[in-house]
């Protein structure tokens, strides 16, 4: 394998993750739990005495925002290019095909976990505009909050790359799973929950942040236990490697036919 | 340096390749036929991007399905669109380098080298969305034998270009082959193969139906009624006189002043024409064979 490539590869990976459409729409997407929080710590003023900062972190940041954020570099960065044929350019490279999925996903997922992170020190900081809109946290919860940002992102891209590879139709493909598996399933009552990306996300977040009590935060999920600490690491650990083992050997297989193929 | 044995090419039920079996040798090698008729999916296979349903294949002696060091090897210039349209001319070129494994430096250097060579240096610090067709065309050339490949696939590289850029682009696949690099170059305009190569693949519907020399092809449809048209002031006399001749097939009226005859022995029509025209004492305004361009060749091929 030549070095020299793979740092390109990986300079390249980066490169396109700060330029075009998708990261002025990422921009947006990061900007709204900051000025969720810089509203509502103005709003505090008027009536103090309500913390929010966790709120928009648990609802925003760390789904909304997060999976989003994935979705639009995850499907952009596979599913779009093998589209209008730019993959090409990177699988006629002097890297191995399973090294840019692996790339893609590491790569993409560091940046995109620092974005996350300057975002919510940024919700961090207006929240403290309001003596209440903290909670009792210390800094240290940017910390916590950024380490579930960058499993979640990481797992998230790794599926999306697996799609974008293993499915013909992998914007479709993409984008239903997750509508279906992380948003709807988690909001019914039903043991599947459990076997959600988003609910493992959720209980590594209330250990690391609310010393595992579920509270006021998971009152939508009533029908059925959340997994303990131990289950929610492993479950993602075993997502995480699953998808990116399977994403790669989707791209080492993946034929390219391009639109015009005849 | 491309050789296939009973080359398959699925998409779910529709064959793209079919039973291909083909030996390309060096110099400029022309895949000629119409959209559809499988040339994309060839060129791909060929280059890696895609693996064949089934069949074997080897370029310059490799497999070069998820071989690294093939892609060193050849360059492609793809028929789609698809670039990364916010980069620079320069900087797309440098990039395709830099990932096969060029030093930023040197990247560099090999990029503008590659955008000179296809005249696009006016224009290769403005971003490629900027681009017109033709300056996409010199593009990805340019992105395509940066790296010095010693085989190029250019898929369809004339589409879409003015008639000068053609005369250009032309030139400019000559030189590659003049430089000791072979060249397979698609396309389904017939007169823009035989401009670059008398060296021609052709296929229809997935089949290989005709390979090798322009002339070669000629014998192989020996079969296939030569026509040749003549002009004439008097052609109810000449058709009446070669209705007589032995080596004619048919004769027809094209046109008020036009006979089109059908002969299956050109080289016997063809001596003995001059006699007949002077027993008739007809003039001729103009004489011609359709079938001697590829596009009869072609027509013929992929109709029978």
């Amino acid at each position: 394998m030549n070095p020299t490539a793979v740092a390109a590869l990986v300079s390249f990976t980066a490169h396109r993750v700060f330029t075009g459409k998708r990261f002025l729409a990422l921009g947006l997407l990061l900007m709204i739990p900051p000025c969720l929080a810089g509203a509502l710590a103005m709003a505090a003023r008027v009536v103090p005495g309500v913390p929010f900062f966790d709120g928009i972190t648990f609802a925003l940041s760390l789904y909304l925002v997060l999976i989003l954020s994935a979705m639009i570099y995850g499907i952009g960065l596979t599913s779009s290019e093998i589209e209008d044929g730019t993959v090409g350019y990177v699988f006629l490279a002097a890297c191995p095909r399973w090294l840019v999925a692996l790339v893609h996903v590491v790569v993409t997922g560091a940046l995109l976990t620092v974005l996350t992170t300057a975002s919510i020190a940024a919700t961090y900081g207006l929240s403290s505009i309001s003596p209440a809109g903290l909670g009792e946290h210390g800094p240290s919860v940017i910390a916590a909050d950024a380490l579930i940002a960058w499993i979640g992102l990481t797992t998230y891209l790794a599926w999306f790359v697996l799609c974008g590879y293993a499915f013909k139709h992998n914007v479709a493909a993409s984008i239903a799973s997750v509508v279906v598996w992380e948003w709807i399933v988690p909001m019914i009552p039903n043991r599947l929950g459990a076997f959600t990306v988003i609910v493992n996300l959720r209980v590594i977040w209330l250990h690391l942040v609310q010393s595992g009590d579920p509270g006021r935060w998971f009152r939508a999920q009533v029908g059925y236990d959340l997994p303990t600490y131990g289950d929610a690491s492993m479950f993602l650990s075993v997502a995480l490697a699953l998808f990116l083992a399977l994403g790669m050997v989707a791209a080492m297989n993946r034929s390219i036919a391009g639109r015009e193929a005849g | 340096m491309i050789r296939t044995e009973h080359l398959n090419q699925w998409y779910g039920n529709v064959i793209a390749l079919n039973d291909v079996t083909l030996d390309v040798g060096t110099g400029i090698t022309g895949l000629l036929g119409p959209n559809g008729a499988g040339k994309t999916s060839f060129m791909r296979i060929c280059v890696g991007l895609m693996r064949a349903s089934s069949g074997t294949l080897t370029v310059q002696g490799e497999d070069p399905w998820r071989n690294v060091a093939h892609n060193l090897r050849t360059g492609y210039a793809a028929e789609h669109d698809g670039f990364y349209e916010w980069m620079t001319g320069l900087s797309f070129v440098t990039w395709m380098l830099r990932l096969r494994g060029r030093s930023t430096k040197d990247a560099i250097e090999g990029a503008r080298r590659a955008i000179e060579r296809v005249r696009l240096s006016d224009a290769m610090d403005r971003e490629v969305g900027t681009y017109s067709r033709g300056m996409r065309q010199r593009l990805k050339i340019a992105q395509a034998v940066a790296h010095d490949p010693k085989l190029l696939f250019l898929d369809e590289p004339l589409t879409g270009t003015d008639p000068l850029v053609r005369v250009e682009l032309i030139e400019l696949i000559r030189s590659f082959e003049r430089e000791g690099r072979s060249v397979i170059v698609s396309s389904h305009v017939l007169h823009e193969i035989e401009a670059l190569t008398s060296s021609i693949v052709v296929f229809h519907r997935g089949r290989l139906v005709a390979h090798g020399h322009i002339h070669a092809l000629r014998a192989l449809i020996d079969h296939h009624p030569h026509q040749v048209r003549v002009r004439t002031s008097r052609p109810r006399e000449l058709a009446a006189a070669l209705a007589r001749d032995e080596s004619v097939a048919d004769i027809e009226f094209a046109g008020e002043r036009e006979v089109a005859v059908r002969t299956r022995r050109p080289d016997e029509f063809y001596a003995r024409l001059p006699k007949v025209l002077l027993d008739v004492g007809c003039d001729v305004e103009e004489l011609s064979s359709p079938d001697d361009n590829l596009e009869a060749v072609f027509r013929y091929l992929t109709e029978r």
